[in-house]
């Protein structure tokens, strides 16, 4: 945990100094842009290449707005262990590793989505661990997805948690096939049942249209269980379980990085 | 401050001297007269010499952190608007700074466009 902890910090401090090189070169290409604009020249077809100038100029100013929002979810990350070491919000922690795995899916060929617009979820467990599942469960997914296929992040709300009776049978088996053995058109959609001890936990849902993750879940089952929490893989899709704090508030400043 | 209450004179106080500097040659494009220093103690110097009508306060400074130079600030001026900058993880800073009397508080990269309306508009955070 100390290691971890020291690295958390060299990160938070290297992407505080990244934000201000960000700074820097955003007022540097907007005072250009000001400059230029104020004098009219960009409108000037006596300058040339000033469409080219003036496209440069949009550039800087998106790509240090993505590098904005990378740095956000970077120094969050950098903070996690140490600020949220026992437990977290699901949803803000699931947004942001999200943007952090982007890269990832896309060098798959995949897509990401997210459908964490829900309110705040506490559950137990350290945010790096929570984070650790998520990144895994994605990573699974991507291995077993169609090039161009789209993964799906969602939190489901705490009610929903409980879509079956413990021990019930899940979709595959209803067609008497192995989830294996099924064609992407004939897996369920969702599961039916959930891993014993899961019903009513926050439920975590990472889904693809053809992927189909298989039940060693890239050490997911160990990582989740050392929480109380668990993961069932499903045609389609992937469940991780937690274990919810009810007990506890959001904590201040918990909102979405 | 002009009589309709806006701002017309900013200093700015960042340790960053490049990203200090552009952003008072972008408010002085606009018409404010933009001053800059470079830490907590030559920011209090300047406003003990010349009270600008609003302060932009870097939280992470060298030497004395940004929320003990506004406690400072308040110590010598109760009214003057301060909008502190803080890193991306800066929403405690802010609402630790807004508690102290900040007007409102802004992550780096600033957009500008959010900054001017700190400078008409009631206190808030972005």
């Amino acid at each position: 945990m100390r290691d971890i902890l020291f690295a958390g910090r060299i990160l938070a401090s290297v992407t505080h100094e990244m934000q201000n090189v960000m700074a820097i070169i955003k007022e540097s290409g907007a005072l250009t842009d000001d400059i230029l604009s104020l004098n009219g020249l960009l409108e000037k077809p006596s300058l040339r290449h000033g469409d080219k100038l003036a496209a440069a100029l949009k550039n800087i100013q998106e790509q240090v707005g993505r590098g904005r929002n990378l740095m956000i979810m970077l120094n969050g990350f950098a903070h996690a262990a140490a600020d949220y070491p026992e437990r977290c919000d699901i949803v803000r922690f699931a947004r942001l590793i999200c943007v952090l795995a982007e890269r990832m899916v896309k060098l798959g060929e995949c897509s990401l989505e997210t459908e964490l617009a829900g309110k705040a979820e506490m559950v137990r467990g350290n945010a790096l661990m929570l984070m650790q599942a998520i990144f895994l469960g994605i990573e699974g997914m991507l291995a077993r997805c169609d090039k161009g296929d789209t993964l799906t992040v969602s939190v489901l709300p705490s009610a929903a948690g409980a879509c079956g009776r413990e021990g019930e049978s899940v979709a595959p088996k209803e067609k008497g096939l192995p989830a294996t053995e099924l064609e992407p058109a004939a897996r369920a959609p969702e599961p039916r049942s959930l891993p014993l001890g899961q019903d009513g936990r926050a439920q975590l849902r990472i889904s693809a249209r053809n992927s189909l993750m298989l039940p060693d879940s890239a050490g997911l089952e160990a990582l989740l269980a050392e929480n109380g929490g668990a993961c069932l893989p499903w045609p389609g899709g992937l469940s991780l379980f937690f274990v919810r704090d009810d007990e506890l508030a959001p904590e201040e400043g918990a909102m979405a990085p | 401050m002009t009589s309709d209450n806006t701002i017309s004179t900013v200093l700015i106080v960042d340790d960053e001297v490049e990203f200090a500097f552009t952003l008072a040659q972008r408010l002085g494009l606009r018409g404010y007269a933009a001053s800059v220093a470079h830490d907590g103690e030559s920011a209090l110097r300047s406003i003990a010499e010349a009270r600008p009508d609003m302060v932009l306060l870097d939280v992470m400074l060298p030497g004395m952190h940004g929320i003990e130079v506004l406690r400072r600030i308040r110590e010598l001026d109760q009214d003057l608007p301060v909008i502190l900058l803080t890193g991306q993880a800066g929403a405690r800073d802010g609402i630790e700074g807004m508690k102290r009397g900040a007007r409102g508080y802004l992550a780096k990269p600033v957009d500008l466009g959010e900054l001017l309306e700190f400078f008409h508009g009631p206190n808030r955070e972005a």
